[in-house]
């Protein structure tokens, strides 16, 4: 019998966006192993893939949690969806893929989804200090999205996932494998 | 569950204690973050110094900053104890490998089989 506490599933959560990747690796709601931006050259989902694909080999997570994309309500441009749906082909056999609304992240944390990129990056940095120098300042009508939001949300999704305790609680979550 | 830890958390106490990969070469006397980096992708196994050292950095035990490293040989000395185990139960009896057996046992992670025997040493 291990001295060590029994580990939590190790959950790598992604945020593509148009220049990369944010990413957050976490065993359990309370313990982030790591995280960051990983930016892809050359805008292209093979570089973006090729870096999400060295992210899985190092740490062989047991569920990779990423943004359902296929809602009506979706903004994600195509490309990114794209890459959403390779993910699936990366994932070892072992490894499970669950998508989660981003509708469904701004329940857990803001209730009712009134919850805001920045509200949300709040809460993240508040349970995980560690990540609050990240934080970016409050988005302005006129300011583009900062890419550092995208750790933040990588955390959420990530949070989220173990909130819901793995459970599927949306019609609409499934696995990735299933609808790739 | 996962299959197994990760190594070493290394990388996560880095970032925990705001420390860059450069920060924490220098801690370990190291002349630059490379070889940090090489331990934290899981590439090369720090000695025994450098350890202690970063026990010291990071206030945690080595167990726990290499919980992957102490897992798997802590399931290597359990088999190899429970491999030593059925060789000495073809030896006779003796008070010496009744504490011998129950430090094992304790090791293989095995209720003691004979509970008049001394208590475990450890």
């Amino acid at each position: 019998m291990s001295v060590l506490a029994a580990p939590a599933p190790r959950v790598l959560a992604l945020d593509p966006m148009s220049r990369g990747f944010g990413y957050a690796v976490l065993e359990g709601p309370t313990s982030l192993v790591d995280w960051g931006i990983r930016n892809a050259p050359n805008d292209k989902p093979r570089g973006l893939l090729r870096r999400i694909s060295e992210l899985i080999d190092l740490y062989h997570p047991d569920v990779i949690v990423i943004e359902d994309c296929r809602h009506d309500r979706s903004r994600r441009r195509q490309r990114v969806r794209a890459v959403i749906t390779q993910v699936a082909a990366l994932a070892t056999p072992q490894t499970e893929v669950q998508l989660i609304p981003a509708a469904l992240v701004r329940d857990v944390f803001g209730g009712c989804g009134t919850a805001t990129k920045f509200k949300i990056a709040t809460l993240v940095a508040e349970h995980f200090p560690e990540v609050e120098y990240r934080l970016p300042p409050e988005r302005k009508p006129w300011m583009p999205e900062d890419a550092r939001f995208a750790i933040f949300d990588a955390v959420a999704f990530g949070l989220t996932y173990f909130l819901l305790d793995g459970n599927d609680t949306s019609a609409d979550r499934e696995p990735l494998k299933n609808a790739a | 569950m996962p299959q197994r830890r990760l190594p070493n958390y290394l990388r996560a106490s880095r970032k925990q204690a705001g420390l860059s990969q450069d920060d924490l070469a220098f801690l370990l006397g190291c002349d630059s973050g490379t070889k940090v980096s090489r331990y934290e992708m899981f590439r090369r196994q720090p000695g025994l110094p450098t350890v202690f050292a970063l026990e010291a950095i990071f206030g945690k035990p080595a167990r726990e900053l290499f919980a992957g490293v102490y897992e798997e040989a802590e399931q290597q000395t359990a088999e190899r104890a429970r491999r030593l185990i059925d060789r000495l139960n073809k030896h006779g009896d003796g008070p010496q490998l009744r504490r011998k057996l129950a430090l094992l046992q304790t090791i293989a992670g095995d209720a003691p089989s004979n509970s008049d025997g001394d208590p475990s040493p450890r």
